[in-house]
């Protein structure tokens, strides 16, 4: 897999807890702690998982919008965690984010028409203002917003069209990637499909790779080529989407996918459920062994004594489970 | 897109054009509903006009003293129509150009304890960690040092002159600013526009001068207000003490301060400045609090 866009290895985000002015306990929370993957041009990968199992910080991690605390994120080949200032910001141009609260990541103070226009200005200072109007337009037009609303504040658009304004913004500069953080759980079923849906267009149109995040299974089956299971800040289960949606072979994906609500009622009322007894353990105290084993329905001793390693399987995936 | 409902184009589409409503003029047009404090605002618009403009239209100048009505009565009709101090200067002159004093201190004062304590406070707040620590511990340090002792040295450095009056106060007055533009950067910190803005290459001073300054001012714009109230009380204060403007330039405080001293047999020495003073005071109150209502989040 050289020929990898985006490659993480190994990558880590612990946050120590604050400690108290005596000193105090002072734990940490390893909110990704050893994540590795790679991201070939063009394709999707769905990040899915529970609330809390560090999705978002690894999308943030990997954009250097969280310090990391070990690994690596190698980007077109160059150390991208290694990079001083002035490289960083011009790699950032290629690596662009949408937020999941659309509202939220826009500046109230903003014409929406300068939100989009501002990357283009951090990155081609050269462009005279009718260029980047047209350049405006355009990106706009093609998120399905009236370039003549250029004008106005976020605060005068629907949720799904401040979505369109955040992608609008991504886009703008042709990036080659996009790390979807939760782009559409803040919206209606409606909206969600529509934004899913221009998310998939652009990506045709442009060839950009996407990282969604996301703990809607059905939106990332829709959208992704490849599917990646997070619990506890460690990878359960990376594999093509067909084969995992299949037969997904990890007991926590297995107990994911058994989650997902069938459209017809009937098939929906005989649809076999897996409830996960408990909670989500700490992270700051993952449990011993397996992460997954106090919830597992099959744990046996040995996952209370090792953890299994991310090993392959005969269809290519990543497995981590003594069992499965 | 054709995902896109055409009925919400057409729809957006007849008021598209226009520009939209932006969070300051939506507060401006809240501020203009508040009929207390428009009418505080042009009165206030008034008193600094006359102050200002008014000593140009007198034939005589602050200092010339008419030694033929030495301490005239206010009489409406005749040449001093406030009249005259026991120098013979006119009263109503002097009291418009004590207020160009008191005003233009106050007003520049509080900008520019606004504008640094801003800059300073978002910065530290943005930047967080142990600049934060040292750049707040050090406000910390300066709030602690008695006001008057921070005065009377300023002046023993600038001397005693209007300029070192507006040091005075404007290093006293620009820790509080910083205090209140920390707390909003800290708050914005964290907000997803400000990921994307560095997630779209933004360097941190850009960031801190075109996302976090600009949206905490609607926080600043209503401590300004006020701040300009305190400037201009802090400087009649301190003229009254005698540490401030200095004979023969006069502002509302040392007017007060002379007119007091005669309170008991010439009383409008001390009505007329404090007259003037009071007003402003009270504009300066109404229009403070006609901002804190327009721009407060939780009225929309």
């Amino acid at each position: 897999m050289s020929e990898a866009l985006l490659s993480v290895k190994d990558l880590k985000v612990h946050f120590p807890l604050g400690k108290g002015l005596l000193g105090g306990a002072g734990g940490v929370v390893k909110a990704v702690d050893g994540i590795s993957f790679d991201l070939r041009p063009g394709e999707t990968l769905g990040i899915v998982g529970e609330s809390g199992c560090g999705k978002s910080t690894l999308g943030r991690a990997i954009l250097r919008l969280t310090r990391t605390t070990e690994g690596q994120v190698v980007w077109l080949g160059q150390d991208f965690l290694g990079l001083d200032k002035n490289s960083l910001r011009e790699a950032r141009r290629d690596l662009q984010i949408i937020f999941q609260d659309p509202l939220a990541s826009l500046d109230p103070r903003m014409t929406i028409g300068a939100i989009i226009a501002r990357p283009l200005k951090t990155f081609c200072p050269d462009l005279g203002k009718a260029e980047i109007d047209k350049r405006v337009k355009e990106a706009m037009a093609q998120v399905g917003l009236a370039p003549e609303m250029m004008r106005r504040y976020p605060h005068e658009f629907s949720g799904g069209q401040c979505q369109r304004i955040g992608i609008a913004r991504a886009m703008i500069l042709r990036p080659k990637l996009i790390v979807c953080d939760e782009p559409v759980s803040a919206l209606d079923v409606s909206i969600q499909a529509q934004i899913i849906n221009l998310l998939r267009t652009l990506q045709a149109e442009l060839g950009l790779s996407l990282l969604f995040i996301s703990h809607n299974l059905s939106v990332v089956r829709h959208i992704s080529h490849r599917v990646m299971v997070l619990y506890l800040g460690k990878v359960m289960e990376i594999g093509a989407r067909e084969a995992f949606y299949a037969n997904p072979m990890h007991p926590y994906s297995k107990a994911l996918i058994s989650a997902i609500p069938l459209p017809d009622p009937k098939a929906e009322r005989a649809r076999e459920r897996i409830t996960l007894q408990g909670d989500l353990p700490s992270p700051i105290k993952p449990p011993e062994g397996c992460r997954f084993c106090t919830r597992c329905p099959i744990a046996t001793e040995l996952c209370h004594a090792s953890e299994p390693p991310l090993s392959p399987r005969a269809d290519g995936r990543l497995v981590a489970c003594h069992h499965a | 897109m054709s995902d896109v409902p055409a009925g919400t184009i057409e729809a957006t589409l007849e008021r598209a054009e226009q520009p939209g409503l932006s969070p300051i003029r939506a507060s401006w047009r809240r501020f203009c509903r508040n009929r207390l404090a428009l009418g505080s605002l042009v009165i206030l618009g008034l008193i600094a006009l006359l102050c200002f403009a008014g000593p140009l239209f007198f034939p005589y100048g602050v200092e010339d003293a008419d030694f033929e009505n030495i301490s005239a009565p206010v009489n409406l009709f005749s040449a001093h129509p406030f009249g005259t101090d026991d120098f013979g200067r006119d009263l109503l002159l002097r009291v418009l150009d004590g207020g160009r004093v008191s005003l233009a201190v106050g007003f520049v004062g509080a900008l520019a304890a606004v504008f640094i304590g801003v800059i300073y406070g978002a910065t530290s707040g943005y930047v967080g960690g142990l600049l934060d620590n040292v750049l707040m511990r050090t406000v910390d340090v300066l709030y602690g040092i008695p006001y008057f002792f921070l005065v009377v040295l300023i002046n023993l450095l600038v001397g005693r002159t209007t300029a070192g009056l507006f040091v005075s106060i404007v290093v006293v007055l620009w820790l509080t600013p910083a205090v209140i533009a920390r707390g909003q950067a800290v708050s914005l910190r964290h907000r997803e526009f400000v990921d994307a803005a560095r997630a779209g290459g933004m360097t941190e001073w850009q960031i801190i001068l075109q996302h976090i300054v600009p949206n905490s001012l609607n926080v600043v714009i209503v401590y300004s207000s006020l701040l300009v109230l305190e400037v201009i009380i802090t400087e009649s204060f301190l003229s009254f003490l005698g540490l401030g403007v200095q004979a023969p330039a006069s502002s509302w405080g040392s007017l007060i301060d002379a007119g007091a001293r005669s309170i008991e047999t010439d009383l409008r020495l001390l009505l007329l400045p404090g007259g003037f003073l009071v007003a402003t005071l009270f504009c300066l109150n109404f229009v403070a609090d006609g901002l804190r209502d327009a721009f407060d989040p939780n009225e929309r």
